[in-house]
């Protein structure tokens, strides 16, 4: 039997608890929506993922739930989006640093 | 403002399908009647790749279990560390991809024994009565625990049995260490580049596979790896159970199941013909680069791959090089489907891609 956590303040009490069934719950039930968020920031499924999956990693091991202040929906939403803008911002110098050194004109490849 | 739902979650939750009965309604009711709402839930779904179809994936991680085999929460820390050496790695990689002089390649299965001797496996002669060579698989008597090497060249694939049964078929330009007899409580051999693997089952011995930057630890299984790509491995599982070694984490993967570890750790669903296609001299390309296909290339055919025009390196292809024909043919298909232009200088031994 899990219990109920759809209480916020339940929720957020056994998370402080360092309950992992707390956190498997958070975990199972905000993934897809939060996925979906950083799909229609980041327009890569692969990446957006890996995100959610990152957030709730940082979620666990940094307790981030002590942050919270309004809803977890909201804190979870506003974390997923800074990640995906943050990422996108890196992303665009990594490409960038990319070009800088495969644009040579002899592009050899070893056999 | 004061609102009861985060209007991101609830736009996100009712394109993934996880709101409740409640908030559908909510959701529902601001979209007919909100008009700033409408045009910014109008302005989500146009920023979704296939507006209403996105399914969420199903392959997540299990992070529950994989805190709950960490003592302490140190795996993240390890993981950013790794991430860094993996893109350091990845820098002075490329510049010696750039930078280094084309090598010379032999043709040659090549057998480096324990205590130093080197076999060429090519010639029949030099076979001696403990070594079984025959069929493009070689089989052996000896006992010696000492870690032997076999090495395959471009465009060959091998197949090595092993003392316990077990059956490793090596893709070109892959080394394999192993002892001619396992001796103690587990079989460990170690590979870089890319093997099939059917491990015979023995529970008492686990098997430990010694990859560039992981492990992989099985009692009996069939699995496909591949570590051409350096700080990348990939770990395929046809059948059985297979856990992934990552520092002091371990990942379990179950059939179908591909795990990506470059860093971090990824896993997927694989396609069969896609990742298993080389052992029957096929490589499926499904929305690869020009980068990639030049990476297969030079591995197969033994030619050298050149790009004139460096703009065209992120162009996308999807086809199938067939190994037993000669390369004119997959340069023939690719110039009428890719629409790609492109020339095999024969005495050069290189294809140019303009």
């Amino acid at each position: 039997m899990t219990p109920d956590y759809k209480d916020d303040i339940l929720l957020l009490k056994q998370l402080k608890a360092k309950n992992i069934q707390a956190f498997k719950y958070l975990y199972t039930h905000n993934r897809k929506w939060l996925y979906v968020l950083a799909v229609s920031i980041l327009k890569d499924k692969r990446e957006a993922q890996e995100l959610v999956q990152e957030l709730f990693i940082d979620f666990w091991q940094e307790a981030l739930h002590q942050h919270i202040t309004s809803s977890i929906k909201s804190y979870l939403s506003n974390a997923i989006k800074n990640k995906a803008y943050n990422f996108t911002r890196n992303d665009g110098i990594h490409k960038q640093r990319e070009n800088d050194i495969s644009l040579s004109n002899e592009f050899i490849l070893p056999a | 403002m004061t609102q009861k739902y985060d209007i991101d979650y609830l736009f996100a939750g009712k394109v993934a399908g996880s709101l409740n009965n409640d908030e559908l309604l909510e959701i529902g009711m601001l979209i007919s009647q909100d008009e700033a709402i409408r045009l910014r839930w109008n302005e989500f779904i146009a920023s979704l790749p296939e507006n209403n179809e996105l399914v969420p994936p199903k392959d997540w991680l299990d992070l529950t279990t994989m805190f709950q085999q960490s003592d302490k929460g140190c795996m993240h820390r390890t993981l950013l560390k790794k991430m860094v050496l993996v893109s350091i790695l990845a820098v002075i990689c490329i510049t010696v991809y750039l930078y280094s002089p084309k090598k010379t390649t032999t043709n040659t299965i090549k057998l480096q024994l324990a205590n130093g001797q080197v076999i060429d496996l090519n010639k029949v002669e030099d076979i001696n009565t403990q070594l079984n060579n025959t069929n493009n698989t070689l089989s052996y008597k000896d006992g010696s625990t000492g870690m032997n090497s076999l090495t395959t060249p471009v465009g060959i694939d091998y197949k090595i049995r092993l003392n316990d049964g077990t059956e490793i078929w090596l893709n070109a330009l892959t080394q394999l260490d192993f002892p001619f007899a396992f001796i103690g409580n587990t079989r460990e051999i170690t590979i870089n580049g890319e093997a099939y693997l059917k491990i015979a089952k023995d529970e008492n011995r686990p098997f430990i596979i010694h990859l560039p930057h992981n492990d992989i630890k099985v009692l009996g299984t069939e699995f496909n790896v591949n570590s051409y790509d350096s700080g990348i491995v990939k770990v395929s599982l046809v059948e059985g159970a297979l856990n992934l070694l990552q520092g002091e984490k371990t990942i379990s993967v179950k059939p179908g199941m591909e795990v990506i570890a470059d860093g971090k750790i990824t896993l997927h669903n694989f396609d069969e013909r896609q990742v298993l296609g080389w052992r029957k001299g096929m490589y499926y390309f499904y929305d690869a680069d020009l980068k990639e296909i030049s990476k297969v290339l030079p591995r197969w055919f033994g030619i050298t791959v050149v790009i004139d025009t460096p703009t065209i390196i992120n162009r996308k292809f999807a086809g199938v090089v067939d190994k037993n024909q000669p390369i004119e043919v997959f340069i023939d298909n690719l110039k009428t489907v890719a629409n790609i232009d492109c020339f095999y200088d024969k005495p050069q031994n290189t294809l140019h891609f303009k």
